[in-house]
């Protein structure tokens, strides 16, 4: 029996919402009311002094301070304190443009008056690792700093492997997500939704016994997950099966018994996306049993690392006893995150 | 019992040469140096010194096609497929899993993007990190989970771990890890503007050193399940991976933490994991940048970890003759050690004149030594105080 792990802490920061209260407002709020495509979504109402005090956040990046906020909010929220000792707490972070529009304006800087006006103070900033590394500097997590960069599922694949190494004793407590910067503008028009222009959405995740033993809230329960890498699948060339995909795997992905299976799409439009639900859709009706499907409004925004931490959030608090977060990537990356409701 | 993870096959594409072969060769009789590699006028970009990779194909013009990490990343994973023996076709019914360490990803289509019009025609796949990643699994038609790790200068290392945990919880049976980094205008530029940048060569720990030098970098390792290679009758193993520690400093984005307890941290939960001590490591791959401070806090935290005995270790510091490739280093490194436990010989550490009295390891740097080697332990570091070791033992 794998040990369990329990989500008790939860922060966000995004345009359209900016902690777990407004998340549910605008998740419930009329689908009409999404804003329209081709234009980046601004994060309008972010204080970075709000989160971060008064001093101290000049030189790091926005998606640095985005990561930052969200980070003490989901501390807060688990109501963790100093109950973990520094050497307990590791932290793992997905992220795709966490630096993307930091490395161009520092490109154009070299190229235009020369890398000696790069300023010292920022110099660091190029490397898609830093706001990790701020987390630790900033909140004392030396157990381990991962930084995950696969295409638009590193977030799932942080909490994945965060949980793992709860289960392995790595660490007794991890903050785990995914945070984004501002997108190349060439993506805006594949996906439905306009691009957010930056958000983190942060987890802090610890083993249930020692989340109740302390007297957490749970939002919800960790179950199993499956990453594959399905070019070929989601185009709709060859058949899951060849690639290894069986009926079997749904049953272990969300419960042998469970019907509807509720699935919590982060396609976005992205039709390798809709391509994977089909596929657990089909696995479905042959074990028959029904598909439900919960698809998050527009007015979020896509943002690639963080879209699908926001189906998680949306299973989180639609109350359900589970459910199967499904993303995929424009590359071919496939996930499929399973989680169960907050233990009693 | 936990399953036995063995390194079965090695790719290596270095300033050392385009083979694995050749790369070894040269680490252990050849000298190298960085080259100046002018693409912009000096007023822009004073230092444009590093170790690169010679390409037999114009890089600019490659660029636009596909991102030189990415393509040297592919051609050396067919060479590590090759190295153990392995036919991408026979591996249908297995599930193969790729983890790759990049810092910068494809900088090259990056910084051209910013010198001329955008590349035309880039899907919107183009603009991940972890294209490297994808591309060498879609080539080679590998379907198991496709990570991309971003820990900067320890990334290929993390591959590797992570790596391993895969075949360890059954997840895959074979993973193709390493690390892809190529120079970038960028990197070099904040480099140079933090003053880390060493005008010579790459010297670490000599006495002179002042800082480090980029090297272009490409590995690629097969780790497999034992049961997987005794399955297809594999006999040549070059080394097993046997754990890794993992550690965060948590104190400064480009300082080491100056007492060095969570690299020591790493290298104590690294021999653990391993299941062995001190006394079982015969050879230390150190991180060894060149970098002042990060060189002598390396080293006080090899004294307190191996004692009296850190005089008697094999000390290859092999950034000298490779500079530093970055997210790829650490893939670079394990594979480095694979070679050793396999050939039973220790590299010398290129470009160092006098070892430095302070940091008081045994660094050899005339002739390699032959010497049978049980275990080694391989450190990398990065930017964020993003720590591992890693311990690589016997096949």
């Amino acid at each position: 029996m794998r040990d369990r792990i329990a989500l008790t802490g939860i922060g966000l920061v995004s345009p359209a919402a900016s902690s777990l209260e407004s998340f549910a407002r605008v998740r419930g709020a009329e689908a009409d009311a999404a804003p329209v495509g081709g234009r980046m979504l601004p994060l309008l109402d972010f204080d970075p002094a709000r989160y971060l005090g008064e001093r101290g956040f000049k030189y790091l990046t926005p998606a640095t301070q985005y990561a930052l906020a969200a980070a003490r909010l989901a501390l807060e929220d688990a109501g963790v304190g100093d109950y973990y000792q520094g050497e307990e707490r590791g932290v793992v972070l997905g992220t795709n443009f966490a630096v993307w529009s930091v490395l161009a304006d520092m490109d154009a800087t070299i190229l235009r008056t020369g890398a000696d006006q790069i300023r010292p103070m920022e110099a660091a900033n190029f490397s898609v690792n830093i706001p990790a590394s701020q987390l630790s500097i900033r909140y004392g997590l030396h157990a381990f700093n991962v930084t995950l960069t696969t295409a638009r599922i590193a977030g799932l694949e942080a909490v994945a492997l965060g949980a793992e190494c709860l289960r392995r004793g790595r660490a007794r407590m991890v903050l785990a997500g995914a945070l984004e910067g501002r997108a190349p503008e060439a993506l805006q028009g594949y996906f439905s939704p306009p691009i957010a222009e930056g958000a983190a959405c942060l987890m802090v995740l610890e083993p249930l016994s020692a989340a109740l033993e302390r007297g957490a809230r749970v939002h919800g329960e960790i179950g199993p997950s499956l990453f594959r890498f399905w070019p070929a699948v989601l185009e709709g060339v060859s058949a899951p099966a060849e690639s290894g995909w069986s009926e079997g795997m749904l049953a272990d992905l969300v419960g042998p018994g469970l019907d509807p299976v509720h699935l919590f799409e982060a396609g976005h439009g992205c039709p390798r996306c809709e391509r994977l639900a089909q596929i657990v859709d089909a696995a479905a009706s042959s074990a028959g049993r029904r598909v439900e499907r919960h698809v998050l409004s527009d007015r979020f925004g896509e943002c690639s690392t963080v879209s699908p931490m926001m189906q998680v959030l949306d299973f989180c608090l639609s109350g359900l006893d589970a459910g199967l977060v499904v993303a995929a990537s424009p590359q071919g990356h496939a996930a499929l995150s399973g989680w169960l409701r907050a233990a009693a | 019992m936990t399953a036995r993870v063995l390194v079965t096959g090695v790719g290596l594409i270095s300033p050392l040469g385009h083979s694995a072969r050749g790369y070894w060769e040269s680490l252990l009789y050849r000298e190298s140096l960085p080259q100046e590699h002018p693409t912009l006028p000096p007023a822009l970009l004073p230092n444009q010194r590093y170790y690169g990779i010679a390409d037999d194909e114009p890089a600019e013009e490659t660029a636009r096609a596909e991102s030189r990490a990415t393509r040297l990343a592919v051609k050396a994973t067919g060479m590590a497929l090759d190295d153990a023996g392995l036919i991408p076709a026979d591996l249908s019914r297995t599930t193969v899993g790729v983890c790759f360490g990049t810092g910068m990803g494809e900088s090259d289509r990056l910084e051209i993007s910013h010198t001329e019009a955008a590349l035309r025609g880039d899907a919107p796949s183009s603009f991940f990190l972890s294209r490297i990643a994808a591309r060498l699994a879609e080539t080679y038609g590998f379907t198991g989970a496709n990570t991309t790790l971003s820990t900067a200068c320890s990334a290929g290392s993390y591959a590797m771990a992570l790596a391993h945990e895969r075949i360890v919880s059954g997840e895959a049976e074979v993973m193709v890890a390493g690390g892809s980094e190529i120079y970038s205008r960028v990197g070099q530029g904040c480099f140079h503007r933090l003053g880390a940048l060493d005008p010579v060569a790459c010297r670490p720990f000599d006495v002179d050193r002042k800082g480090t030098v980029f090297g272009e970098g490409v590995a690629a390792l097969i780790l497999e399940s034992e049961e997987h290679a005794r399955r297809r009758g594999r006999r040549r193993v070059l080394a097993q991976f046997e754990g890794a520690g993992w550690s965060c400093d948590g104190y400064h984005t480009t300082a080491p933490e100056p007492t060095g307890r969570w690299i020591e941290a790493a290298m104590l939960r690294a021999l653990s994991a391993a299941g062995v001590t001190p006394q079982d490591i015969d050879c230390v791959l150190p991180h060894g940048t060149g970098t002042s401070l990060n060189d002598l806090v390396e080293s006080q935290a090899l004294a307190r970890v191996f004692g009296d005995r850190v005089r008697d270790l094999k000390v290859s510091a092999i950034k000298g003759k490779l500079g530093h490739s970055g997210g790829s280093a650490g893939a670079v490194a394990c594979a480095t050690a694979a070679m050793i436990l396999e050939r039973g010989v220790v590299p010398p550490t290129g470009n160092v004149n006098v070892v430095d009295a302070e940091c008081g390891l045994p660094i050899r740097v005339d002739a390699p030594t032959p010497a049978s080697i049980r275990h080694v332990l391989v450190n990398a570091y990065a930017f964020g105080g993003n720590n591992i070791s890693v311990v690589l033992g016997r096949g």
